[in-house]
């Protein structure tokens, strides 16, 4: 089921009257079976899927804290499991993937996608669960349905947040919700189709002009199009984890927060901090920190090392493909430039006024997280090559600035499409100014009333209704 | 909290309401948009051009009236499919005299259903909550589109991209008190493109040609739209415009789609007449097109004049009969 559907909007009413004339201590089962109807509804096979890895993980825990002499093996025997079943999946839903060979059936990438719907985001939590029982972190989960509903919470299931085992399954026994969180979480429902349906789908149609039909395009047009695409895919991911964080405040369970206004770094390991928080903090709690510990004695390099392997496994986890491999490449190489210039840099900081210090920073961390995303967003090398041919010709291609760039990103020169573009542009920047405020309220509980009231108006009146697009990070 | 909440979604459905009246009443204000303007404003044509884009763009009704005399109006629209045809033409009746003479464009693409649409985002205006014509065509055509009947202002929302606009441009015309349209005889004269390069990528969608199938849904409204004129007692003429020869031989079944046509308005109570211009010298040479349907200025210079000679001798050879 999709969160931007009219079977949700239905489906979550329905959970939440059952949720709340149940007992209390039988909640979580409310949650189960609605959870488990949630993901049957999008794909039934996948709730195979899901039960069989839970139950693996489950039990695959269970015996590393009761076994003494295999725990060992029995803990990496299941993370191989698991990462080859992930290198699986990433690989099925790649071009080159093996049964795409076989059959050549159209629309198997989607079916695979939807097979395995959310199976990247719950494998790398069973990863960390199994990591902490055998680190002796946290003690194995008793209750395999409850570890079940963690793995399948409908609020977080198809693109995390990511969370850990002992936090998640601790609230779902909690008592029943307060008005403020109730609140909390309607407004942030709301801020979430607010920023899918007017912004990110609004978007969508420019960005993918220069995707697709880029031939046409000068390098003005296409460097737009690629800087969008990155603020897109922002507002199409954080609406995802708002509607999600929303969506579990309603039930009384506190997800955590995933984005934290990305596009206000001054660096890009800061934007690492503020983008895809729970990932991020996965890579760094189980690969990162890990890695700079065991390559401690080897000062800068085992940073770097670890800097590197980190976005590598980071660019698989996103997908198969040269695209994703030089995208993680790029990061990679932006942090270890930072972390080798640390000094210069802040040595620099305070030689330059403070205002254009943080301006320089701002655009400078946006484009060089723009550029990676060309390569992100491209569907593969040759057309990276070739966008990338295209930003180094005439700003405006052999037209002027109307039809090679307005019209170009607009999508023609009709009144129409200007229109639709001018009303796009100037939602965006409005709520990039307005986006610290506009959270705050939200967040605020008790105050917001007109703050909703004016998303829901500009919902109806801007959002994309008709072909609304699948959130992006579904397909990871 | 409940107070609050419901105040607040009894507050949105109010101005949701409001805002939907608004849209009626601005969209039905804008001269420029087709669908409104021909159900508010006298036209009161002798002839009228119905169709998709290519009469849209070939078709001049003062070409016309210059050489026949007969004052006409260009009905279509871009991309519509007959169901569209046949809302438009509805509601220019409801407004306007009968035309003595109705020029349907039909061709391959017509009666294929893949080519043209139902663009329903042109008729919002007119469906309200209760059963209509216009709403069942819109239906029939647009299934998913019955979610505006829940709630209020969701038949605009739904297609807001195009009716925002209009609704502005409705307001302005209100406020300005505007009733002469942009294109005013209802033809748009195509200006800037020099080859849109359709062709190309038509040969390379079907670089073993494409093979045209005929479409029951279209067939269904294209025999509708006879009715209506045979209800109304118009004189439909169907007819086909030049098009460029380069691409005859990727469009496999065209002459067997054309004898099709030729048979069915032939058996429509024989006084269907089928014009096919097919042969015209202009449809060897880029030189009078834009795409490969589609004639430029100079083009439809030379085809308007054709066309209304061949209707002036058509008359009189009609006339001499009778």
């Amino acid at each position: 089921m999709q969160f931007i559907s009219p079977l949700f909007l239905c489906f979550l009413p329905v959970v939440l009257a059952l949720y709340y004339v149940t007992k209390p201590a039988f909640r979580w089962l409310v949650l189960l079976l609605s959870s488990l109807l949630f993901i049957g509804i999008l794909k039934p096979e996948a709730l195979i899927v899901l039960v069989s890895f839970s139950a693996f993980t489950f039990y695959s825990g269970k015996l590393i804290q009761a076994g003494r002499k295999y725990r060992t093996f029995i803990f990496y025997s299941a993370l191989v499991v698991q990462s080859l079943s992930l290198i699986l999946l990433k690989y099925m839903e790649s071009e080159q993937g093996v049964l795409k060979l076989v059959f050549e059936e159209e629309g198997y990438r989607a079916d695979v996608i939807l097979l395995a719907a959310g199976f990247s985001f719950y494998t790398l939590q069973h990863m960390a669960y199994l990591a902490d029982i055998y680190y002796d972190r946290v003690q194995a989960d008793t209750k395999p349905l409850r570890f079940l509903l963690f793995s399948s919470f409908f609020a977080k299931f198809n693109s995390g947040p990511l969370e850990k085992a002992e936090t998640l399954i601790a609230q779902f026994d909690r008592p029943p919700v307060s008005e403020t969180l109730f609140l909390q979480g309607v407004q942030r429902i709301v801020l979430g189709f607010f920023k899918k349906m007017v912004l990110a789908d609004r978007l969508a149609p420019i960005v993918s002009r220069a995707f697709t039909a880029q031939a046409h395009h000068g390098s003005l047009a296409v460097a737009t199009s690629v800087c969008l695409f990155t603020v897109q895919l922002y507002f199409d991911f954080s609406a995802y984890s708002d509607i999600a964080i929303g969506t579990a405040k309603l039930f009384g369970i506190e997800l955590s927060e995933n984005f934290d206004r990305p596009f206000a770094s001054l660096s890009v390991s800061e934007f690492w901090r503020r983008w895809h928080i729970t990932l991020i903090r996965w890579f760094s709690n189980y690969i990162y920190y890990p890695l700079v510990y065991h390559f401690r004695k080897n000062g800068k390099l085992a940073v770097i090392t670890a800097i590197f392997a980190t976005f590598l496994i980071s660019g698989l986890w996103h997908g198969i493909g040269k695209t994703f491999l030089i995208w993680s490449l790029l990061h990679a190489f932006y942090l270890s430039f930072e972390s080798l210039t640390k000094n210069a840099r802040l040595k620099w900081r305070h030689s330059v006024p403070a205002t254009f210090y943080r301006a320089f920073s701002i655009l400078t961390t946006f484009l060089l997280v723009c550029f990676s995303n060309l390569f992100f967003r491209s569907a593969d090398m040759h057309q990276a090559k070739q966008l990338l041919t295209q930003l180094c010709s005439s700003p405006f291609g052999d037209q002027g600035f109307m039809n090679g760039f307005v019209s170009a990103l607009a999508g023609g020169g009709y009144q129409e499409a200007l229109f639709n573009f001018s009303v796009t542009v100037f939602l965006v920047l409005s709520f990039l100014f307005l986006e610290k405020k506009i959270l705050a309220r939200a967040n605020a509980g008790n105050r917001g009333y007109l703050q909703l009231f004016i998303l829901l108006v500009l919902i109806f009146t801007f959002g994309v209704f008709k072909n609304a697009s699948y959130f992006i990070y579904m397909q990871f | 909290m409940i107070r609050k909440f419901a105040i607040l979604i009894l507050s949105l459905l109010l101005l949701l309401f409001g805002m939907e009246k608004c849209y009626d009443f601005f969209l039905m204000k804008n001269v420029n948009l087709k669908s409104s303007y021909v159900n508010t404003h006298k036209i009161d044509a002798d002839v009228l051009f119905l169709g998709p884009c290519e009469p849209l763009w070939m078709m001049d009704p003062d070409l016309f009236q210059k050489y026949t005399g007969l004052k006409a109006y260009n009905l279509s629209t871009v991309h519509a499919n007959f169901a569209e045809n046949q809302l438009m033409l509805e509601l220019y009746l409801r407004a306007n005299k009968r035309p003595k003479y109705l020029f349907l464009y039909v061709t391959g693409e017509s009666v294929d259903g893949t080519f043209n649409v139902f663009n329903t985002y042109n008729f919002p205006q007119f469906i309200g909550y209760h059963r209509s014509f216009i709403k069942s065509i819109v239906q029939a055509q647009d299934s998913s589109y019955i979610y505006h009947e829940f709630f209020p202002f969701l038949k605009y929302a739904y297609y807001n991209d195009f009716v925002n606009f209009n609704a502005f441009q409705g307001l302005k015309h209100f406020l300005a008190g505007r009733s002469i349209p942009y294109f005013p005889n209802g033809y748009v004269r195509p200006h800037g493109i020099v080859w849109d390069g359709r062709l190309e990528r038509f040969e390379k969608e079907h670089p073993k040609g494409y093979t045209f199938k005929w479409a029951p849904e279209e067939y269904g409204y294209l025999l509708d739209l006879l009715e209506m004129g045979y209800r109304n007692d118009i004189q439909i003429i169907l007819y086909e415009s030049p098009m460029l020869n380069e691409i005859k031989p990727f469009l496999l079944n065209r002459d067997e789609i054309k004898n099709k046509i030729s048979n069915f308005a032939g058996e429509y109570g024989n006084n269907v007449p089928y014009w096919v211009f097919d042969t015209m010298k202009i449809s060897d040479s880029r030189d009078y097109f834009f795409s490969i349907l589609n004639t430029n200025n100079k083009g439809s210079a030379i085809f308007n004049k054709t066309f209304a000679d061949y209707f002036n001798q058509w008359q009189k050879n009609n006339s001499s009969l009778k």
